[in-house]
C-alpha cells in the first residue's frame, strides 16, 4: 500500500481508482485472517444401523469483526461398504437433520456389488466468543459384505469429509483453498466456499460388520437341505395317508 | 343361535372404528417422532402417486416395485389428502373381514361361526397394523378372498368377475399364480380330471382343458393380465416390467430374513453351485404345490391357504408380511379344523415361539452388530419345522364334514360375542 501511495498520478480518474482500491483491501483483504479447525468425529449405536457426528470449530484470528451468517459443508465420501438413504435424510430435515445433496444410492446391494459415493452435508455454524461452531448428524447404514473364513467381522472405514465454510460477509477473497458449491441445497447457485484443514483425534471412524463365515458353508448347506427335503417328504406322505376329500365342500 | 346376518355389519363396524382410531395415532406419532408409525413403503407409494399426478413414471421413485395401477388408485393422497391412501388399504381389511365371512356362510356354517372367523381377522393385531401402516397388503387379500369367493358361488356372471379379479391379483403380486392349478382344477368336471388320470391320452387332456365354464374364467384372466400388462408396458416400457414382475420372480435378497434358506444363500452366493441349490431349494417347493394342488383343489380355499403356506414356508425370501398371505385364508378354513382348543392354542403359540426365536438373534445381529448368524440359522430352522408341523396337524385334521363343528361352538362363549356386539 506504502508502495502503491508513491506512485506519481497523471490524471484524476487515476487517483480515484487508486482511492476505490485502499478501500477495498481495507475492509476486506487486509486482514491476514488465521483459521484453526478442529474436527470432532463420533459414531452412535451398533450394528448396521448408525448414527455419524461431526462436530467443527473454528478459531480465527484477524478479520472483521463480524462474519455474517457461517454456512458449514462438508463432504463425505461414503464408502463401498456403507450407504445412506437419501429418502430418509429427506425426511429427517423436517426433524432438524442437515440438509443433503447426494446423487441416489442404491441402499440393496451388498458391498461388493456397490462403490462409493460423494455426499455434500449442510450444517447451520455459530459464532460465539470468536468460535465459529457446528454439528451435524446423519444415519449411516452398513452394506452387508461377503463371507470370510475365521473371522466374524468385516471393518468399515469412513474417511473423515472435507471440511468448508462460506460466510455472509466473507464472501470475497477468503483466501487460500477456494472452491464453488451450491450455496444450499436444492439451489442453482453456486459460492465460493473456504474448505479448512482441521485437526483431529483420530485418522478415520472405523465400524465392524457382523460377516458370515465360510467354514459354516458345509454344516449348514448338508443340514438346511436335508431338513427341509425331510420337512417336504413328511408333508407328502401325511398328503397321501389322508383320505381325500369328498366333493367340493360348498 | 340368535344371530342373523345383518349381525354381521356390527363387527364391520367396530373394526372400522378400531382402525380409524390407529390410524389417527399415527398421525400424531408420524409428526411429534422421529420414529414414525407409518410404514417406509406408504412413503414410496407417496412419491410414486405424486409423479404419476404429474405425468411421469411412478418408477422414478426408486424401489417403488408396485403395479403402476396402485399409483393411479393413490393420486388422491396428492390431490386430496395423504390419508386416503390408508383408509383405502383399512377398507379393503374390513371387506377381508367380511369376505371371509360370506365364504364360510357360503360353506353352510352357522352365522354365528361365520362371525366368529371374520372376527379372527377383524380384531386381529397383525391386519390392523399392517393396513393402518400404510401397508397395501391388504388390497392382496381382499382381491383373493374375493376371487375364491366369487369363483365359489357357482354363478356364471361371478365367474366371469372372478377371471377379472384373479388376473388383478397376479398383476398386483405375483404370488397368487400358485391357485391357477387348483382353479383350473376346480371349474373341471371332476370325472373329466378322473378320466384323465385313469387314461392319460391326447383326447382326454383336451376333454379336461376344453370345458366352457373354465374357458370363460381363463379367457377373462388372460384378457385382463394381458390389457394391464401390455397397457402399462407401452407407457413405462421394460422398466414396469421388471419392477412389477421380473424382480420379484428373480429377487436374491441375502439380507437376514425368516427364510429357511437364508443362510445357506448367503454363504453359497456367487459360489460355483448356487445354481445346483437354485434348483434343490426350487423343486420340492414347486413338487409340493402340484401334489397339494392336485389333492385339495375340490375344496379351494383349503388348497389355495395350504399352497401359500407352502410357498411363503419354502420361499427363498421371506419377511413378516408374507405371513398375511394365508392368515387371510386361515379363517375360512378354521370352521372344519377339527382340533382341539388345547391343540390350537399350542399351535399358536408356537408359531409366534418360532419367530420369537429368530427375533432375538435378529435384534443382536442387525441393532447390536453381533455375528449371531449361526443362531438366526437354527432358529430358521427351528421356524421352518414348527411351520411343518403345523401344516401337518392340518392337513391330518382337517375335514369337509360339519359335524365337529360342535367344536367351534366351544371355543365361542355366545355370551361373550353378543356382549362385544352390544358394545360395538
Amino acid at each position: 500500500m506504502v508502495i502503491s501511495l508513491k506512485i506519481k498520478f497523471e490524471n484524476l480518474t487515476g487517483v480515484l481508482l487508486l482511492l476505490w482500491n485502499i478501500c477495498l483491501v481495507n475492509v476486506c483483504c487486509n486482514q491476514n485472517i488465521q483459521w484453526h479447525t478442529d474436527l470432532h468425529r463420533s459414531s452412535k449405536n451398533n450394528g448396521f444401523h448408525r448414527e455419524v457426528t461431526s462436530k467443527v470449530e473454528v478459531s480465527t484470528e484477524g478479520g472483521p469483526s463480524t462474519f455474517g451468517t457461517c454456512v458449514l459443508l462438508l463432504i463425505e465420501t461414503i464408502p463401498m461398504g456403507a450407504y445412506v438413504d437419501i429418502y430418509q435424510l429427506k425426511m429427517g430435515e423436517e426433524y432438524g437433520g442437515p440438509k443433503v445433496i447426494s446423487e441416489y444410492i442404491d441402499i440393496e446391494k451388498p458391498d461388493y456389488e456397490s462403490t462409493k459415493h460423494d455426499i455434500y452435508i449442510y450444517g447451520n455454524m455459530t459464532r460465539h466468543r470468536g468460535v465459529i461452531s457446528g454439528e451435524v448428524t446423519y444415519p449411516l447404514h452398513l452394506r452387508y459384505h461377503r463371507l470370510r473364513k475365521n473371522v466374524e467381522f468385516a471393518e468399515v472405514t469412513l474417511k473423515h469429509p472435507r471440511v468448508l465454510i462460506n460466510c455472509s460477509n466473507l464472501k470475497q477473497k477468503l483466501g487460500g483453498n477456494l472452491h464453488q458449491f451450491p450455496c444450499y441445497p436444492h439451489q442453482s447457485t453456486t459460492c465460493t466456499w473456504k474448505e479448512l484443514g482441521y485437526t483431529v483425534e483420530s485418522p478415520a471412524l472405523t465400524f465392524l460388520v457382523p460377516v458370515g463365515n465360510s467354514n459354516h458353508i458345509f454344516l449348514v448347506t448338508t443340514v438346511t437341505i436335508a431338513t427341509t427335503l425331510m420337512g417336504c417328504a413328511y408333508i407328502l406322505y401325511l398328503v397321501m395317508k389322508s383320505p381325500e376329500l369328498k366333493g367340493k365342500t360348498n | 343361535m340368535g344371530f342373523d346376518s345383518s349381525e354381521i355389519l356390527h363387527f364391520l363396524f367396530g373394526s372400522f372404528v378400531c382402525r380409524l382410531i390407529f390410524t389417527v395415532y399415527g398421525i400424531y406419532q408420524d409428526s411429534t417422532m422421529l420414529v414414525k408409525y407409518t410404514d417406509v413403503d406408504y412413503y414410496v407409494f407417496n412419491d410414486a402417486a405424486h409423479f404419476v399426478s404429474k405425468g411421469l413414471s411412478p418408477y422414478i421413485r426408486r424401489t417403488y416395485r408396485y403395479t403402476p395401477l396402485l399409483a393411479f388408485i393413490l393420486a388422491p393422497n396428492v390431490h386430496i389428502h395423504e390419508i386416503f391412501g390408508k383408509l383405502l388399504f383399512v377398507t379393503c381389511d374390513i371387506l377381508t373381514g367380511y369376505l371371509i365371512y360370506k365364504i364360510v356362510r357360503l360353506r353352510n356354517s352357522p352365522t354365528h361361526v361365520a362371525i366368529f372367523c371374520a372376527c379372527l381377522w377383524l380384531f386381529n393385531p397383525l391386519p390392523i397394523t399392517v393396513s393402518t401402516r400404510g401397508n397395501a397388503e391388504s388390497i392382496m387379500t381382499f382381491l383373493v378372498l374375493l376371487t375364491l369367493y366369487l369363483i365359489q358361488t357357482g354363478q356364471n356372471t361371478h365367474r366371469w368377475m372372478a377371471g377379472f379379479t384373479y388376473a388383478l391379483s397376479v398383476h398386483v403380486k405375483i404370488y397368487p399364480v400358485t391357485y391357477a392349478l387348483p382353479i383350473f382344477l376346480y371349474l373341471s368336471r371332476k370325472e373329466d380330471c378322473l378320466e384323465l388320470m385313469q387314461k392319460p391320452t391326447i383326447r382326454t387332456f383336451f376333454k379336461l382343458i376344453w370345458h366352457r365354464e373354465k374357458m370363460e374364467f381363463i379367457m377373462i384372466a388372460k384378457l385382463t393380465f394381458f390389457i394391464l400388462t401390455a397397457l402399462f408396458y407401452m407407457m413405462y416400457g421394460y422398466k414396469f416390467l421388471h419392477e412389477t414382475y421380473l424382480y420379484h420372480l428373480t429377487r436374491r435378497d441375502i439380507r437376514h430374513n425368516f427364510s429357511v434358506y437364508f443362510y445357506m444363500l448367503y454363504l453359497t452366493e456367487g459360489s460355483a453351485y448356487s445354481l445346483v441349490l437354485g434348483l434343490v431349494v426350487f423343486l420340492p417347493q414347486v413338487a409340493l404345490l402340484l401334489v397339494l394342488s392336485w389333492r385339495y383343489y375340490d375344496d379351494l380355499p383349503f388348497c389355495c391357504f395350504l399352497n401359500t403356506f407352502v410357498f411363503v414356508t419354502l420361499n427363498k425370501v421371506c419377511t413378516s408380511q408374507y405371513f398375511l398371505w394365508y392368515l387371510c385364508l386361515l379363517p375360512v378354513i378354521i370352521p372344519n379344523l377339527n382340533i382341539s382348543r388345547r391343540k390350537a392354542i399350542v399351535m399358536v403359540t408356537a408359531w409366534f415361539l418360532g419367530q420369537g426365536l429368530w427375533l432375538t438373534p435378529a435384534y443382536f445381529l442387525e441393532f447390536q452388530g453381533q455375528s449371531t448368524f449361526l443362531y438366526i440359522w437354527i432358529a430358521g430352522l427351528a421356524f421352518f419345522l414348527i411351520n411343518i408341523w403345523i401344516l401337518g396337524v392340518i392337513i391330518q385334521n382337517y375335514t369337509n364334514r360339519t359335524d365337529h363343528l360342535q367344536n367351534i361352538a366351544k371355543y365361542l362363549n355366545l355370551k361373550n360375542l353378543k356382549f362385544w356386539k352390544r358394545l360395538l
